[in-house]
């Protein structure tokens, strides 16, 4: 009886010390994406490292329900977006506008060209439904359809969106590069 | 492929691998002019999004916190098995409490024998000649009476059973033969037990609608006919 405690309980200190190395494995391998995205999910970087924390908090105690290390991306997102989801709920009213913080956060960091604080900002403009598709391509670079799958979306409504996105995108520098043309004119 | 569907698609997947698509960048210089304009955005795109910083010292913070928390959860249920010793700590005490009190609580038998015996040497020697009325006046309150004389009234005093006023008689029956009674009110949860001994004594016991009356007789002699006797001598009305 006690030979067998034991042994269990050796058992479940080996099986905790193999959690710790995948969870570990887990977090070094995709904490900065899982930061990125999140970051450009909320435009916060302090609401973006708590999210990012919870997400991973989250992960470690269902860590075992993760069978699929290959699935291990699209599973933290998941728990990420539920958590943002939360965060929503729980501060639907003290949530401050988006542009508001796009254009004067530190967080669109001032390093950097100018082209690229102007693209910042202009990522950081689009509507969520046209960033959040665009992110999980750009950052984790999903196909199409990996991204209909997270975000439970028609592929053509993805694409559609990806376009759309992009689109903007190129309108917002060509308007820019026009304005600062007729500025120097 | 007409030109808004072949924008489209590029838009959608800048780096894309459809053979339709550059199939038809290959046949036509302006496409692959889009294809190359819109890889240069993306790359921009592609660079601003991965320029943001990632907190210093992030990786470790979450494998610190995970720490922690595994930590506490571990102490939180070291807390929850001191807590749990310390409930079945006090429930084993309240048991043996319980278990301690419940002979003198509701086991008349052993409070009868544990009576006798301490009272023993004092009622053996003690002849108080008791009148047969004083007697029933005592047993009186007890809806009690003694119906023949006993040959002899020894004792017949008010005692204290578990701080129960109760009534205790030593009789007479044959030659120098000595019987015990206690009349006691009824507690509540006691286990009634119609008969009992030890290794001095053996007792009998039987219940009124208030009392418990149990006759107690000495080993050394025979004592199933005088104790019979002395049940039917007693005769409660209630």
């Amino acid at each position: 009886m006690i030979l067998r405690k034991q042994n269990s309980s050796a058992s479940v200190s080996k099986n905790m010390a193999d959690k710790q190395k995948r969870y570990e494995a887990l977090v070094h391998a995709l904490h900065a994406d899982i930061y990125r995205y999140a970051f450009w999910l909320v435009k916060d970087k302090h609401i973006a490292e708590d999210i990012v924390q919870e997400t991973f908090l989250r992960a470690w105690k269902s860590l075992d329900s993760l069978n699929d290390e290959k699935a291990a991306k699209s599973w933290l997102i998941t728990i990420l977006r539920r958590e943002n989801a939360r965060r929503f709920e729980r501060k639907q009213f003290d949530l401050v506008d988006m542009d508001d913080v796009t254009l004067t956060d530190d967080d669109i960091s001032h390093e950097g060209k100018m082209e690229q604080r102007e693209l910042r900002r202009h990522i950081a403009s689009l509507s969520e439904e046209y960033r959040e598709p665009l992110m999980l391509q750009v950052i984790f670079g999903f196909s199409g359809e990996e991204i209909s799958e997270q975000l439970g979306l028609n592929k053509n409504t993805v694409m559609t969106r990806l376009f759309r996105a992009r689109n903007q995108l190129k309108d917002a520098i060509e308007q820019q590069s026009t304005t600062v043309e007729q500025a120097n004119g | 492929m007409d030109d808004l569907e072949f924008r489209r698609k590029l838009y959608a997947e800048p780096y894309t691998s459809d053979e339709a698509i550059l199939g038809a960048a290959a046949d036509d210089p302006s496409k692959q002019q889009f294809i190359d304009e819109l890889k240069q955005l993306e790359n921009r795109i592609q660079s601003t999004v991965h320029a943001v910083p990632v907190p210093d010292g992030l990786a470790h913070k979450l494998i610190f916190r995970q720490s922690i928390e595994s930590h506490s959860k571990k102490q939180r249920r070291g807390r929850f098995h001191l807590a749990l010793a310390a409930s079945i700590a006090f429930v084993a005490g309240l048991t043996l409490t319980m278990v301690n009190q419940q002979p003198e609580k509701s086991d008349f038998a052993a409070i009868a024998l544990g009576h006798i015996h301490h009272e023993q040497e004092y009622t053996n020697s003690a002849n108080e000649h008791v009148d047969l009325n004083d007697v029933n006046a005592k047993l009186a309150s007890f809806g009690g009476e003694i119906k023949d004389d006993f040959s002899h009234i020894y004792f017949a005093n008010y005692c204290l059973f578990e701080k129960q006023k109760s009534l205790h008689l030593v009789v007479g029956g044959e030659g120098d033969d000595r019987y015990t009674v206690f009349i006691m009110p009824r507690g509540e949860n006691e286990d009634f037990v119609p008969s009992f001994e030890d290794e001095n004594f053996v007792g009998k016991a039987w219940q009124t609608k208030d009392a418990n009356v149990v006759v107690i007789s000495e080993k050394t002699h025979p004592y199933e006919k005088g104790m019979e006797k002395v049940k039917e001598n007693l005769v409660f009305s209630i």
